[in-house]
């Protein structure tokens, strides 16, 4: 049987499957190109991502396809045959077929997204792009990061921007002789002011416990997924420096000791 | 102050703030002024318009969503099979454009409103909105520069007495229209049950002679001409 194959295929035919494929693949990038340029003011990046992607090999498939009966090779018997070898590759290569599948999985269950900033296995950062075997992340300190698809399916996966909205939390201690209600509406007014804390869910700001050296005054914030970094970031140096421009401290840790007997202080001269 | 002006030699004041365009030989300056804060621009055009007027509120301080929430001071509530006429507003954002040969671009956009944004439904599948509070009467009434008009018909289709306390739309549907005294645009709220209400924009003036402002956004999806309220009223 592969001597018939073999005497079927001439110089000609390689060639002329060498230009299909060739071509198929030149089509595919311009497909993909324009695409991207027709679409990347109408489609979120990672639906442009998936189209651009599905419409890239989809032509290189058709490509594929056509020039099989160029060899005498019937779709069927190559699906069948394709279906052999996919089993045995399958065994030999457990980690590269693993990978594919998860990859699979990854696009059909979409827990991240491109764009989106996520903690796999302790890496953090953005999700640059999400390729057939791998994910590749973008860390904060801008490392590129190459994710085989097998792990990031089977870890746990922290997307921080999934949510369209998220809560942070302070604690900001102030003196005992400080009013606390005034430090309240500084606060509150200080939130209210910021357009990215979210004026619902609603913010909460109250005095959550008596501590050794400070009244603790927690304040709960609901922002953007993405934007609450900056929120967080911007919201307490202002409250800081807000209350202190109304004479409210944030005292230092202070402990009062008293002496059983008199202390008695001895100078020397 | 909204309008079509020539790119040349300009000086406008709105409301305290000042706009300034200053011809180059080989460039004009663009300079606003506004809230002590001033922005400068460098335009290189040979001839061209400068085009001022309202934009969609959800620009400031940048863009992060495409709705808008009008939260309703006093709550409404509407009779079984009824529908009423109200005038309610909206925040009133000012962009300027720069026009040359068949395209428009937008250098700059401010605003005499601080803006605040909200969530409506839940943080899973809600939608940050930019929030603004104001009530909703059978009057038109608005601060220039700061509010435009919303004409709004609220529509009961069900057999049920309803509490309204707010409306949600998308802006990338909203039509605004101009003249020397108000901004308006007008809408419609159809509510369909206790929780769920459709939300559409008209391209329709609130009086003879406005003109239609140059919008920021246009429709990603070409078949919504709609909102659904789903998280409530």
């Amino acid at each position: 049987m592969t001597d018939e194959l073999f005497k079927q295929i001439d110089l000609f035919k390689i060639l002329l499957a060498v230009v299909i494929m060739a071509s198929a693949v030149l089509i595919a990038k311009i497909v993909a190109a324009s695409l991207r340029r027709a679409l990347s003011d109408r489609l979120k990046r990672d639906q442009l991502e998936i189209l651009v992607k599905i419409s890239y090999y989809l032509i290189i498939f058709l490509g594929f396809v056509t020039i099989t009966p160029l060899f005498g090779v019937s779709l069927s018997g190559l699906l069948v045959a394709g279906g052999i070898t996919g089993i045995v590759l399958g065994f030999a290569s457990q980690s590269v077929v693993s990978n594919f599948i998860s990859g699979l999985f990854l696009l059909w269950e979409k827990p991240i997204k491109i764009g989106d900033q996520i903690n796999v296995d302790n890496i953090a950062g953005f999700v640059e792009d999400i390729h057939i075997m791998s994910t590749i992340i973008r860390t904060y300190d801008g490392i590129f990061v190459r994710i085989p698809n097998e792990k990031v399916f089977t870890s746990n996966i922290t997307n921080y921007v999934a949510n369209v909205a998220r809560r942070f939390e302070y604690v900001i201690g102030i003196r005992y002789a400080d009013d606390a209600n005034r430090a309240i509406e500084i606060i509150r007014d200080l939130i209210d002011r910021e357009p990215f804390a979210l004026k619902y869910p609603e913010p909460q700001v109250f005095v959550d416990n008596l501590g050794d050296s400070s009244v603790n005054i927690v304040v709960r914030i609901w922002a953007p997924s993405r934007e609450w970094f900056d929120v967080k970031m911007k919201l307490l140096w202002n409250i800081k420096v807000e209350l202190e421009k109304n004479g409210i401290e944030i005292p230092f840790p202070q402990r009062v000791i008293w002496f059983a007997n008199e202390m008695k202080i001895h100078r020397e001269s | 102050m909204f309008g079509i002006y020539d790119l040349g030699e300009l000086e406008i004041n709105i409301n305290g703030s000042k706009i300034t365009i200053e011809r180059t030989p080989h460039y004009f300056i663009y300079r606003r002024e506004h809230n002590k804060e001033v922005l400068e621009k460098k335009i290189l055009s040979r001839s061209g318009k400068i085009v001022i007027n309202p934009v969609e509120p959800v620009n400031l301080p940048k863009n992060i969503t495409s709705y808008l929430q009008i939260k309703f001071r006093k709550p409404i509530t509407i009779e079984p099979n009824h529908s009423e006429t109200l005038y309610t507003t909206f925040p009133v954002e000012i962009g300027v454009f720069v026009t040359g040969v068949g395209d428009v671009n937008l250098i700059d956009v401010f605003s005499f409103v601080n803006p605040k944004y909200s969530l409506y439904g839940d943080p899973v599948r809600g939608l940050i909105c930019r929030y603004w509070e104001s009530d909703l009467t059978q009057e038109q009434r608005a601060e220039r520069f700061r509010e435009g008009i919303m004409k709004l018909k609220i529509v009961n289709t069900t057999k049920e007495w309803i509490d309204i306390s707010k409306a949600v739309f998308n802006i990338e549907l909203m039509k605004i229209y101009y003249d020397e005294e108000i901004v308006s645009s007008t809408a419609e709220m159809d509510i369909q049950s206790r929780m769920v209400a459709e939300t559409k924009f008209f391209s329709e003036p609130l009086r003879k002679g406005m003109k239609k402002a140059i919008e920021i956004f246009s429709p990603r999806k070409v078949v919504a001409r709609r909102f659904f309220m789903e998280w409530g009223l």
